[in-house]
């Protein structure tokens, strides 16, 4: 077997090794490898305040949602025309998904069965990585549209990440969306400044203090880095926006791999609703993707999660890097954003095993989907999702 | 013990000091003549947060320095030019070698460079550029490499050398591009993921690695260094016990911190030849 075959695995080979358990898929078999064990024992990760998270009791409303290990998972290759997003195409994905999830005859149906006018609903995208690798505006728009026909109003809808600046560059402007609230965490002014004249951050008054991540891990940051942190030490304070503005939560994160990992649902839910991220990355990447959406203000309020995979990317993530964007023209929904994960996941690994970039999943890249079915967050074992796959 | 002291001095001559503190170089107006050029901003140290969030843990790890960002609107053509400054040129070479995949290299943009449908991107010195356009076109990929090539003009000193080791004749002679350099944790996930496990609490190291194919064979070679005596061996312990089928193996130490590795899929007998190599050095 030379490098190159060494390398490539086919789609058949693939099947097999899904099929033979290889594509770890439950907490067992991933934390019970042999060397990740031994290491977890002599290296035992920071402590974090995740028992925290239990103090207020679980209810009807809290993840994994109305449908738990459901996965509704549309794909037409027409969702893409000269490679930007068709609207039309994007609608029928998303309506016979929702009808597939819900078993509702119509879309406004099964919208109500999330959201209601009552509700103020935040549209939690991710434009981190610039117009190539964002949540498509046109999704988004595809998005509101149903919630408008369904009876929800403009006003009480707000799109929503971290970062004004980001929502702003890829499109999410009122101009674009006139009447929706363009909502980000960390904020500046008009003159470029994070700093108001008093030199305080404008995104502190955007953290909620009463909510918050503890982890004892820290890192200090300079005057430069500050504003994308918003606070050192060792808490990550929750978003207002999700703790106080909105009563329920659509997650729309974009199809992209982290490293021979995913950033979905989970990821998107955790590091885009608190603050100083930082010093999470390197030692408690999964732990925070598992536990942050274990809190109320996400556990409690995210109703629904679509993964934007019309185009995605299999490498280079959570950076954009053109050579590796393709077209996945697929959309994923469902309440359960562990199984949505899970699906997710296989995706991204399935393209990154054909492509030769890796010759075998990383004992990593399904630890946090482990992690997130252990706390109860929805399904990671593949055998229990129920995969409704809805073709163009 | 006398070749690895050529190694490393060699390995610390290529550093010359004045190379890692030099301005980050960037497009001028006069680069773009019939272009739009705009700098659309600069992030030094962890600020690299502020432009790539999570993906700057990567970068941090490697010994980011600053970033400048230009964008070049030309012919209905986009481009965005990063270039990264990096702590040595080892760093922005080790970048270089994780982020590459399916390229084609550019004689006059160094060994270290890739070129492919999307992206442009070569390492030079201590700086690590990229060059990525929207459509894919033939004439976006050569302007690419136009533009790269007046960053390359600004950026004096010589290209990363590579180890002797992985030079000598046996290895063949386009090693510049298969070389993998990585630094921690995340360049090995994005490298040669099957081997971060072995690393695992040990805190500062150098890993070069060479992969080589032979007819029906694939070897690779790999020099490490670290930091202390202890850690070469918990690394070296993990590595003999990690199961592989059918992979030969063989390990030399040198001096206190390097050691030089080799595994393949080929016969205890077709390995010899590498093994006499490595015995060498």
């Amino acid at each position: 077997m030379n490098n190159e075959s060494m390398r490539r695995l086919g789609r058949r080979e693939f099947v097999r090794l899904v099929a033979a358990g290889g594509i770890s898929a439950v907490a067992g078999p991933l934390l019970a490898h042999p060397l990740l064990s031994r290491q977890a024992a002599a290296l035992p990760k920071p402590a974090t305040n995740i028992l925290e998270a239990g103090k207020i009791p679980r209810s009807e409303k809290s993840l994994p949602g109305k449908f738990p290990g459901k996965v509704a998972k549309a794909h037409d290759v027409r969702s893409l025309a000269n490679n930007i997003p068709d609207p039309t195409i994007l609608d029928r994905m998303i309506s016979r998904s929702l009808c597939a999830l819900t078993g509702a005859t119509s879309t406004s149906q099964a919208w109500r069965e999330f959201v209601g006018p009552e509700d103020t609903i935040g549209l939690k995208v991710n434009p981190i990585a610039g117009k190539l690798l964002s949540t498509s505006p046109t999704l988004v728009q595809v998005v509101i549209n149903q919630l408008e026909a369904a009876g929800i109003p403009k006003k009480n809808i707000v799109i929503w990440d971290r970062r004004e600046s980001d929502l702003h560059d890829v499109g999410f402007t009122t101009t674009n969306f006139p009447g929706i609230r363009i909502a980000g965490t960390e904020q500046k002014d008009d003159k470029g400044s994070y700093y108001d004249s008093e030199g305080k951050l404008y995104g502190e008054r955007m953290i909620d203090r009463e909510w918050y991540y503890w982890a004892d891990v820290e890192e200090h940051y300079d005057a430069e880095t500050l504003p994308y942190m918003i606070n050192e030490g060792k808490r990550s304070y929750f978003s207002r926006i999700c703790t106080k503005d909105v009563t329920k939560i659509i997650n729309l994160p974009i199809l992209k791999n982290a490293g021979p990992s995913v950033t979905l649902c989970l990821k998107n839910l955790a590091f885009g609703s608190i603050s100083n991220t930082s010093r999470l990355h390197k030692q408690l990447w999964a732990e925070t993707c598992a536990e942050v959406p274990s809190f109320h203000p996400i556990r409690d309020k995210v109703v629904l999660n679509i993964v934007d995979g019309i185009k995605g990317c299999y490498n280079g993530g959570p950076e954009a890097i053109p050579e590796f964007i393709t077209a996945f023209n697929t959309l994923l929904i469902g309440t359960d954003p562990v199984a949505v994960d899970r699906i997710g996941y296989e995706i991204i690994l399935r393209e990154r095993l054909e492509r030769g970039i890796q010759k075998e999943e990383s004992p990593r890249g399904g630890t946090f989907l482990a992690l997130a079915q252990k706390l109860n967050l929805g399904t990671a074992d593949r055998q229990k999702i129920d995969l409704e796959v809805i073709t163009g | 013990m006398e070749r690895v002291s050529i190694i490393l001095i060699l390995f610390l001559l290529q550093e010359h000091p004045l190379t890692a503190q030099l301005a980050l170089p960037m497009l001028l107006p006069s680069d773009v003549p019939d272009a739009t050029l705009a700098t659309r901003g600069t992030f030094e140290g962890k600020a690299l947060y502020g432009y790539i969030d999570g993906g700057a843990e990567l970068y941090l790890e490697y010994g980011f320095r600053s970033l400048i960002v230009q964008s070049v609107a030309s012919n209905d053509e986009s481009y965005q030019v990063e270039v990264y400054g990096m702590s040595d040129s080892a760093a922005a070479v080790g970048i270089h070698s994780v982020s590459r995949f399916d390229c084609t290299s550019d004689r006059e943009l160094g060994p270290f460079s890739c070129v492919s449908q999307h992206q442009v991107q070569f390492a030079q010195g201590p700086f690590f550029v990229r060059i990525a356009n929207t459509s894919g076109s033939a004439q976006a990929i050569l302007y690419g490499q136009h533009l790269g090539q007046r960053l390359m003009s600004r950026i004096p000193g010589k290209p990363f050398i590579l180890p002797p080791l992985f030079t000598d004749s046996l290895l063949g002679n386009n090693n510049y591009r298969s070389l993998l350099l990585c630094r921690g944790g995340l360049g090995l996930q994005n490298g040669i993921d099957e081997w971060t496990d072995l690393f695992e609490g040990i805190k500062q190291f150098e890993l070069e690695v060479l992969p080589i194919e032979r007819d029906t064979t694939a070897i690779r070679i790999a020099i490490l260094e670290f930091q202390s005596e202890s850690d070469r061996r918990t690394f070296l312990r993990r590595w003999r016990n990690s199961s592989k089928p059918r992979l030969h193996r063989y390990a030399a130490v040198r001096g206190r911190h390097t050691a030089i590795l080799l595994e393949s899929t080929a016969s205890e007998e077709g390995l010899r030849p590498y093994r006499r190599l490595l015995d060498r050095y």
